[in-house]
C-alpha cells in the first residue's frame, strides 16, 4: 500500500517536468541575432544590384500624391547615389546624382534610413518649403522581404509599400527614360484613359493618380488609383480590376497603355489596354503657338502667341503696347483673357500700376475682379483656328464686351486713384491663326 | 507522513533539475552589431569630439533619438561637418580656454545632434534647439546655411578636392546657431546647479505664455532682452546669458538702451546676477569669455573647412 503511494507522486513529477521541456522555442535563434542577419541581408542585397533598384514610392498614407520613381545605388560604405523623376522639381536635371548616407539599424524591425539629406529622397518630406511635411512623405522604410530582383519595405510613418526592382541599366539611364516617357505623355495632353470596354479613368493634373468611375458617371462612386513610372510604362500602387480584369503593369505603346500582367475573372492571362483620349473640341497647345491676325475695333492687325507657362498659358504680343496672358483649357480647346496686372506704366512723372479690365459698354461699367474677362472659342472650319471672343460668364449680370487698359498708383486697384490710358479702348471680335 | 514529505521533496527536486538543465546560456551576444561603416568624418568626430570631450556628435538622422512629434529630415552632411567645424571653434574651445581641459568633458551634452530642417510648431513658431536633461543638445534648421554662406568648391564643383567656406550673413549664423547652442548650454548648467532665485523676482509678473504676441521693443522695456525670453524665467535666464556672449557689446548696450530706464535696469540687474552665478559656482568670468569669443569670431576665416585628416 505504502509503495503504491509513491506512483502518483513519480507520475506528477514526470508530468510537471514534461511541461518544462515542451516550451519550445518557435524560432531557432534568439530575436536579436535574427535582426542582425536580416540587417546584413539587407545590406548585402542593396548593395549587390550591380546597376542599382528602381524605386517606386509613395508618399503620404492616403496615396494622394501618387508614386515617384528613383534609382539609387548603395555602396557598401554607406553611400547612396540617387536620381529621381522629381529632378524638374529640385536640382532640375536627372544627370545630376545626388550622394549621400543611408544606414540600416534595427529596433522592431530592419529599416533603412536615408540619414543625411538627399535633394531627391527628401523632396517628399521635407517641412521646410512648407513649414509642414505637406506630402507627408517618409525616409525611413521598415524591410519586409527580397531577394536580388526585387525587394519590398514599407514606409515606418505611411505603411505605404515601396517597391525596389533591380536595374539592367545605370540609374541615370533609367530615369531619363522614365522623365522623357513622363513628357511624352504629358505631351498627349489626355483628358484620362478608356478602357476596352469602355471604363474611363481621368487623370489628376499635378500627380500620378488616376480617378476610376466604375458606374461610368462622374457624378457616382469613384475609385483612385495611384500609379508610378518606370522606365518603360506605369506600375499601379495595387493590383485593380476593371471590368473583370486584373492589371497592376503597363508598357506605353502608340498613345496608350498596354497591361503586361492582365488577368480574367478566372485568373488566365489576357490581352487589356487603357488608351488616352481628348474632349470632342481638343486643341492641341502647341497649334496655338505662333502668328495671328485680330480683329480690333473693325481693324485687323498682327499680333503672336508665345508660350509662358507651357500647358498652361501664353503670352498675346501686343495690345495698345502691352502683352496679354492668355490662359489654355485641354478640357474644350479654348483660350482665356481675364482681368490681369500688364505692368508698369509712367505719365506725367508718375509711375504707374497698369491693369486690363473688361467693360461692359451697354450700361459702361469698368471691373477689375478677378477671373472676370472673355473666353475665345474656336469657330473655323477644316482645321483654321479661328477663335471667336465671348463673355466667360464670371461677371454676375454684366457682360464683357469690350476691355481697355487703366492704372493706379499703387498695386491695389479699387475705385479711387484710377486713370484711363488714353485709346486703349479695344473691342475683339476674332483672331485667326495665319 | 515523514516519508510523503521524503517523496514529496525527492520530486520537488527532481523537477528543478530536469528544469535547470534545459538552461544553457547562449554564447552568441544579443547586442547587435551594425551594419554601418564609419566614414573620415566618424573619425575626425571620435578625435575631436568623442575622446576630449565624450560628446557623441551625432549627424546621421536616427529616429529613437530625435522627436517623434515633429516631421523632420536629415542635415546636409556637409553642413554638418561645418557646424562640427564651428561648434568646435566658437563654443567648446572657449570655454576651454577660459577654464581647463576638464570643464567641458564634465559638463558638455554628452549628446549633440544636429537636424536639417526646422521643427514646426502649431502654432507657426519654429524650435530652433532644445536641452535635455543636460545630456543632450538638438540644433534645427542646420540645412539653413545655405542661406547664409557660400560654400567655395576647391575643383568648382564638389567637394573632393575641399572647399573654403565664407559666411555671408554672420548675425544669422550666429542667432540661428551659437546663439541657440549657448542657449541650451545655459539650460544644462542651471540644470546642474540652479541660479540664484533673485533671478526671478526681477520681472515678476511679466512672464507671459504666449510670447509671441509682444514685439522685441515692448519685451525689451519690460527687461527682457529677447521676447522669447519673457515665456518663462529659465528661458529669460539663458536668453541673457546666451545673448550676452554672443552679441557685439554694441548691440548689447543698444538692448539695454532700448529698455528705457525701468526695462534697461532690469537687463543690467540679470546680467549682473548671470555674472556672479557663473563666477561663484563655475568660475567662468563672463567678461573674459565674451573677449575670447569676440576674437575667435574674427579669426573664423582661418579656419580649414574641410581638412578632416585624423592622425
Amino acid at each position: 500500500m505504502k509503495k503504491l503511494f509513491l506512483i502518483p507522486i513519480l507520475a506528477l513529477t514526470l508530468a510537471l517536468s514534461g511541461c518544462v521541456n515542451e516550451v519550445e522555442e518557435v524560432f531557432e535563434t534568439p530575436a536579436s541575432e535574427r535582426l542582425d542577419q536580416m540587417m546584413k541581408e539587407c545590406q548585402q542585397l542593396l548593395t549587390a544590384a550591380e546597376h542599382g533598384w528602381m524605386i517606386q514610392y509613395y508618399p503620404s498614407s492616403s496615396l494622394a500624391y501618387g508614386g515617384s520613381t528613383y534609382a539609387a545605388k548603395f555602396e557598401k560604405n554607406g553611400d547612396v547615389t540617387v536620381t529621381g523623376d522629381v529632378a524638374p522639381n529640385t536640382t532640375g536635371d536627372v544627370k545630376k546624382t545626388v550622394t549621400s548616407h543611408y544606414s540600416i539599424n534595427s529596433s522592431s524591425s530592419v529599416v533603412l534610413t536615408f540619414d543625411t539629406f538627399n535633394d531627391y529622397i527628401h523632396y517628399w518630406s521635407d517641412p521646410d518649403p512648407y513649414s509642414d511635411n505637406k506630402f507627408e512623405g517618409d525616409f525611413e522604410w521598415a524591410y519586409v522581404e527580397g531577394d536580388a530582383k526585387q525587394m519590398i519595405f514599407r514606409g515606418i510613418k505611411t505603411d505605404n509599400k515601396v517597391v525596389f526592382t533591380a536595374l539592367d541599366t545605370d540609374i541615370v539611364s533609367a530615369i531619363e527614360s522614365v522623365v522623357n516617357l513622363k513628357y511624352e505623355v504629358s505631351d498627349k495632353l489626355y483628358m484620362g484613359y478608356k478602357t476596352d470596354g469602355g471604363a474611363e479613368l481621368y487623370d489628376d493634373a499635378l500627380y500620378s493618380v488616376l480617378t476610376y468611375y466604375p458606374d461610368g458617371n462622374t457624378e457616382g462612386a469613384y475609385q483612385k488609383i495611384p500609379y508610378a513610372y518606370t522606365p518603360t510604362g506605369i506600375t499601379f500602387y495595387d493590383p485593380v480590376t476593371i471590368g473583370g480584369v486584373t492589371v497592376q503593369n503597363f508598357a506605353w505603346q502608340d498613345g496608350a497603355f498596354v497591361a503586361t500582367d492582365a488577368k480574367s475573372a478566372s485568373g488566365a492571362a489576357t490581352e487589356a489596354k487603357i488608351e488616352g483620349f481628348h474632349s470632342e473640341e481638343f486643341i492641341h497647345y502647341d497649334d496655338f503657338i505662333g502668328d495671328w491676325t485680330i480683329v480690333r475695333n473693325g481693324v485687323s492687325m498682327d499680333v503672336t502667341l508665345t508660350e509662358k507657362v507651357r500647358y498652361q498659358s501664353y503670352t498675346l504680343s501686343k495690345i495698345a503696347g502691352f502683352d496679354l496672358e492668355v490662359g489654355y483649357s485641354k478640357t474644350d480647346g479654348s483660350l482665356s483673357i481675364v482681368f490681369q496686372y500688364v505692368g508698369r506704366y509712367k505719365t506725367g512723372g508718375v509711375n504707374y500700376y497698369a491693369y486690363m479690365c473688361p467693360w461692359d459698354a451697354k450700361p459702361g461699367y469698368l471691373t477689375w475682379s478677378q477671373g472676370v474677362g472673355f473666353v475665345l472659342k474656336n469657330i473655323g472650319e477644316d482645321g483654321q483656328l479661328v477663335m471667336e471672343f465671348g463673355d466667360n460668364g464670371k461677371w454676375g449680370s454684366y457682360t464683357c464686351t469690350s476691355m481697355f487698359f487703366a492704372c493706379w498708383p499703387t498695386n491695389t486697384p479699387g475705385s479711387s486713384g484710377r486713370k484711363t490710358i488714353n485709346n486703349t479702348m479695344t473691342y475683339f471680335q476674332t483672331m485667326t491663326k495665319k | 507522513m515523514k516519508r510523503l514529505f521524503k517523496y514529496t521533496l525527492l520530486a520537488a527536486f527532481s523537477l528543478l533539475a530536469v528544469a535547470c538543465s534545459e538552461d544553457d546560456l547562449s554564447d552568441q551576444s544579443v547586442i547587435t552589431n551594425s551594419v554601418n561603416e564609419p566614414t573620415e568624418f566618424d573619425a575626425w568626430l571620435e578625435q575631436n569630439y568623442r575622446a576630449p570631450f565624450n560628446i557623441r556628435f551625432l549627424y546621421r538622422y536616427e529616429d529613437i533619438e530625435t522627436d517623434m512629434s515633429y516631421d523632420l529630415v536629415p542635415a546636409r552632411e556637409i553642413y554638418s561637418r561645418i557646424m562640427a567645424k564651428m561648434v568646435r571653434f566658437l563654443w567648446l574651445d572657449p570655454y576651454t580656454e577660459v577654464t581647463n581641459a576638464h570643464f567641458m568633458r564634465n559638463h558638455s551634452p554628452r549628446l549633440m545632434q544636429i537636424i536639417g530642417s526646422g521643427a514646426y510648431n502649431q502654432n507657426n513658431t519654429l524650435l530652433l534647439g532644445t536641452a535635455e536633461g543636460g545630456q543632450k543638445i538638438t540644433l534645427y534648421v542646420g540645412n539653413w546655411l545655405e542661406r547664409f554662406m557660400t560654400i567655395h568648391y576647391n575643383n568648382g564643383v564638389d567637394e573632393k578636392e575641399g572647399y573654403w567656406v565664407e559666411i555671408l550673413d554672420p548675425d544669422q549664423v550666429n542667432y540661428y546657431y551659437m546663439h541657440t547652442i549657448h542657449h541650451e548650454f545655459a539650460h544644462i548648467l542651471h540644470q546642474k546647479k540652479m541660479y540664484p532665485l533673485d533671478f526671478n523676482t526681477i520681472s515678476q509678473g511679466d512672464y507671459v505664455a504666449q510670447w509671441t504676441s509682444i514685439s522685441e521693443e515692448e519685451a525689451a522695456q519690460k527687461g527682457f532682452v529677447s521676447r522669447y525670453g519673457s515665456s518663462a524665467q529659465a528661458e529669460d535666464f539663458v536668453e541673457v546669458f546666451s545673448y550676452y556672449l554672443t552679441w557685439s557689446p554694441e548691440v548689447w548696450d543698444a538692448k539695454v538702451a532700448q529698455g528705457g530706464e525701468i526695462g534697461g535696469a532690469r537687463i543690467e540687474r540679470k546680467i549682473a546676477i548671470v555674472k556672479s552665478y557663473m563666477k561663484d559656482t563655475w568660475g567662468i568670468d563672463m567678461d573674459e569669455l565674451r573677449a575670447v569669443l569676440a576674437r575667435r569670431y574674427a579669426e573664423i576665416d582661418r579656419l580649414n573647412w574641410s581638412d578632416f585628416k585624423t592622425e
